[in-house]
């Protein structure tokens, strides 16, 4: 990622103000990675890029509601485009159980070059890392692809119910973990 | 677990994507309403919001922003009125004042990203060896937790009035910080002005400087106790100094 989270902060702050020539670099700045993250919950990508039109116009209009003391401004941006990519993927698809395009990539990626790798990211990957294996890797298969509790049973071949309180006490250990 | 308990679990799963699509509509209907539950997603949104950095890029089509572009609304004259830019997160170089007047609307089927100015695309990110790799220390089994049911939210109402009235308020908010450095800023800069011309009065003038504002004074009051000159067994009037 060629943008400091300062010059994409200050593209918001553009935005907020109309302007247009902002947007477009802001869309330049950020629009791969959030495909990446999209394409990965929506699978499709027709849908990805229906995604990829509301949210940023969504983006648009919400520009000036960031606010760096909450959050880096490609997290607020990504929060944007995956919530609506979670959106689509839980309506209800004419066609059925047609197959996903489906890769062994549900794992999630992983990696991350370490000039990115922030403080935040670092003491959330160690609390996570405190989990066991098992429960990490459900946790990560979550937030990446966005699985519903049924879709992860089916993934980790774990019933339902189990995965349901197993993901809670995840959660819960997760927070404790981090503190408030 | 208690009702605080289970809307924390709902808000963390809300946001980590786990509710299906009922759920997923119960949750969005609670945060239209409940201020708490809001900020809880909010808090859980932030913790995991990093994740994404470990997602790899992929570059779109570009016909989307060409889509992007199409629908973009026209610029409004109204925009002059918005509050202005905070001052802090300028970034060192301004945009070109013919890029800020670039029309939203002049372009509508162009190339994707046509502007000149624009920042290239971002290059996928190449793999690196420096996987955080979290450490895999089993934790100590817990019981596990009962599984609790969705509660029921109130009806979703006025969740649009809502963020209008956060947008206002944030708009409000920007304006008041802003007013707040500005005046803590020449606070600052009287304070450093007063303590320059009472170094200046010590140096140039000390006889004018009234008693109570003497450095020696000064000091005192905050607890350090200077000799004038040497071990003073007795204070000495200044025309005394060459006495002992």
């Amino acid at each position: 990622m060629s943008s400091t989270p300062v010059e994409i902060t200050w593209l918001l702050a553009a935005v907020a103000k109309g302007d247009a020539a902002a947007f477009e670099r802001l869309y330049a700045a950020s629009c791969a990675k959030v495909y990446g993250v999209v394409l990965r919950i929506v699978r499709r990508p027709e849908l990805a890029a229906d995604v990829m039109e509301e949210s940023y116009l969504e983006i648009l209009r919400r520009a000036g509601e960031f606010d760096p003391a909450n959050s880096t401004p490609l997290a607020w941006i990504v929060g944007i485009a995956r919530s609506r990519a979670i959106d689509v993927a839980r309506q209800p698809r004419e066609g059925g159980a047609e197959p996903e395009p489906e890769t062994a990539e549900d794992e999630g990626p992983g990696t991350v070059p370490r000039h990115q790798l922030t403080d935040q990211l670092k003491r959330l990957l160690t609390c996570i890392g405190r989990l066991e294996p098992d429960r990490q890797r459900m946790l990560l298969l979550a937030y990446y692809g966005a699985f519903t509790r049924d879709e992860l049973s089916i993934k980790l071949d774990m019933p339902v119910n189990l995965l349901r309180a197993s993901l809670r006490r995840s959660l819960l250990e997760v927070e404790q973990c981090l503190g408030p | 677990m208690s009702e605080t308990g289970d809307l924390d679990t709902l808000a963390a799963e809300y946001v980590l994507g786990t509710l299906d699509g009922p759920e997923r509509a119960q949750a969005q209907a609670v945060l239209g309403v409940d201020e708490a539950f809001a900020a809880k997603v909010r808090i859980w949104e932030r913790r995991l919001g990093e994740l994404h950095l470990m997602v790899e890029p992929v570059e779109p089509d570009g016909e989307i922003w060409v889509r992007i572009k199409a629908k973009m609304p026209a610029p409004e004259p109204s925009q002059e009125i918005k509050p202005p830019e905070p001052e802090g997160i300028e970034p060192k170089e301004a945009v070109p004042a013919a890029e800020a007047t670039t029309s939203a609307s002049a372009v509508v089927g162009a190339a994707p990203i046509p502007s000149p100015v624009a920042v290239p695309p971002t290059p996928p990110t190449p793999p690196t060896p420096s996987v955080p790799t979290p450490s895999a220390e089993p934790a100590a089994k817990l019981p596990p937790a009962p599984v609790l049911p969705v509660p029921a939210p109130p009806p979703a109402v006025a969740r649009a009035a809502m963020v209008e009235r956060e947008r206002a308020d944030d708009n409000l908010a920007l304006r008041r910080r802003l007013r707040r450095w500005r005046l803590l800023a020449a606070l600052l800069i009287l304070t450093l002005l007063a303590a320059g011309a009472l170094v200046a009065a010590w140096k140039y003038a000390p006889e004018r400087v009234p008693p109570a504002l003497q450095a020696t004074e000064l000091l005192r009051v905050v607890g350090i106790t200077v000799a004038p000159s040497g071990p003073v067994r007795r204070p000495a009037p200044p025309e005394s100094q060459f006495d002992e």
